[in-house]
């Protein structure tokens, strides 16, 4: 009974076929424009707003260059701002990286399942990673602009207090957290999307295992940023207060 | 004179009723569908080169257009909240008491598109009349398992398209 009743749709679709649809025919000249216009695919987003923070971070590591000349009595914080720097341009060089893997990850000529796991893959992996990157660029920005706000001030480095070394914290600390959140939030839906096509795709345990996997290492890779992140600051709360 | 644009682009309007039928079952209004064809013929531009003509044409298509809608980011996740009406639920159907083909075929499309993305991709190909084995090659899973997902899908689709038509 119920293939017949699928008989009627598969003939259905044929009988709409055959007539070609209601659907607006393109005409060559139509295909050559549209192949030529810029692609809307979502990985293109990002991949432009990986060069984009890659430039931001050669644009603030000139500036710090320039924060040199300004703090050359200042033996620490020359210390602070080569720290910083070495770690941007490590930064800088995994981020042009990932922005490579692009290339492979938007090969649609492959088979969906293999496209999707790559891309849950990617998104699992090493996109956590560049959100950590890329808020580490504002919090860059917030405390480069502080050091060059002191100096136009008072001509140093202006901390007198625990209070005024908590403010800067907060102040860098924020810079991070708000743009990790927002990123997070941005990707939020489209990940659980393909997470959600693969698990569809494969109801076997394989997408379970690897996701589980993925996860596993995501939360160790988070509780190391995190903890990165707080020795880093404090140890430039040190080297400043020093 | 046949440049390899002009191969690809006499190729695309040969097939273009290919990439229809997948922005049909992928696009929820006109302009959707519009920005989605847009989209396959960039991504098929793009790997047109990579085409070694191994496999065959329609299967190398299929694969690139399918990729394409599953893996973009859907405008209703950027308005969670509001479920519009697409063009084809703005449309006054007959209502004679008879439908007719065009409103059956609305309505089987409507009820693709409650279909999972992945499923609707199985279904398409299967309604496109494809052999297990290319919906295989298309999808990266075994034909074994192609059979298995097309009894299910089938049946999740007349269970849809009876209860459209109760409505």
């Amino acid at each position: 009974m119920k293939n017949n009743e699928f008989k009627h749709i598969s003939d259905l679709w044929k009988k709409a076929e055959k007539n070609g649809g209601s659907h607006k025919v393109y005409s060559e000249k139509d295909i050559n424009e549209f192949k030529m216009k810029k692609s809307i695919d979502f990985s293109k987003a990002l991949q432009k707003s990986i060069l984009f923070d890659i430039a931001f971070k050669g644009l603030l590591i000139i500036a710090v260059v320039t924060l040199f000349s300004l703090f050359q009595s200042n033996v620490t914080m020359i210390i602070a701002l080569i720290i910083v720097t070495g770690i941007s341009g490590l930064f800088m060089y995994y981020e042009n990286l990932v922005r490579k893997q692009f290339i492979d990850l938007d090969d649609y000529s492959r088979d969906l399942q293999t496209v999707l796991k790559e891309k849950v893959n990617f998104y699992n992996q090493s996109f956590p990673k560049v959100k950590w990157m890329v808020a580490f660029t504002n919090a860059f920005f917030v405390w480069i602009g502080s050091l060059f706000y002191y100096f136009s001030k008072y001509g140093y480095y202006r901390i007198e207090s625990l209070a005024d070394v908590i403010v800067s914290a907060i102040m860098i600390l924020l810079a991070f957290g708000i743009s990790y959140v927002a990123l997070t939030f941005q990707y939020k839906y489209y990940i659980k999307e393909l997470k959600e096509c693969l698990f569809n795709l494969d109801d076997e345990q394989t997408a379970v295992m690897v996701i589980a996997n993925q996860q596993r290492r995501k939360i160790l890779f988070t509780i190391g940023a995190i903890l990165a992140v707080l020795v880093g600051l404090a140890l430039l709360i040190f080297l400043i207060v020093s | 004179m046949d440049s390899p644009d002009l191969t690809f682009e006499k190729l695309i309007f040969d097939n273009q009723q290919l990439i229809h039928n997948v922005c049909n079952i992928y696009g929820k209004t006109e302009a959707d569908k519009q920005d989605l064809f847009q989209e396959i013929t960039i991504q098929l531009w793009k790997s047109y080169s990579s085409f070694e003509h191994k496999s065959k044409f329609s299967t190398w298509l299929y694969r690139v257009a399918l990729n394409t809608a599953i893996t973009q980011k859907r405008r209703e996740n950027r308005q969670p909240h509001t479920n519009p009406l697409s063009d084809q639920e703005m449309r006054i159907p007959d209502n004679d008491g008879t439908d007719t083909d065009e409103d059956e075929l609305l309505a089987l499309q409507l009820a693709i598109r409650q279909l999972k993305p992945t499923d609707r991709a199985i279904i398409f190909l299967y309604l496109e009349e494809r052999s297990y084995r290319e919906i295989a090659d298309i999808i990266g899973i075994t034909p074994k398992n192609v059979g298995v997902k097309i009894v299910r899908i089938k049946a999740r689709l007349l269970t849809l398209l009876q209860s459209s038509h109760e409505k």
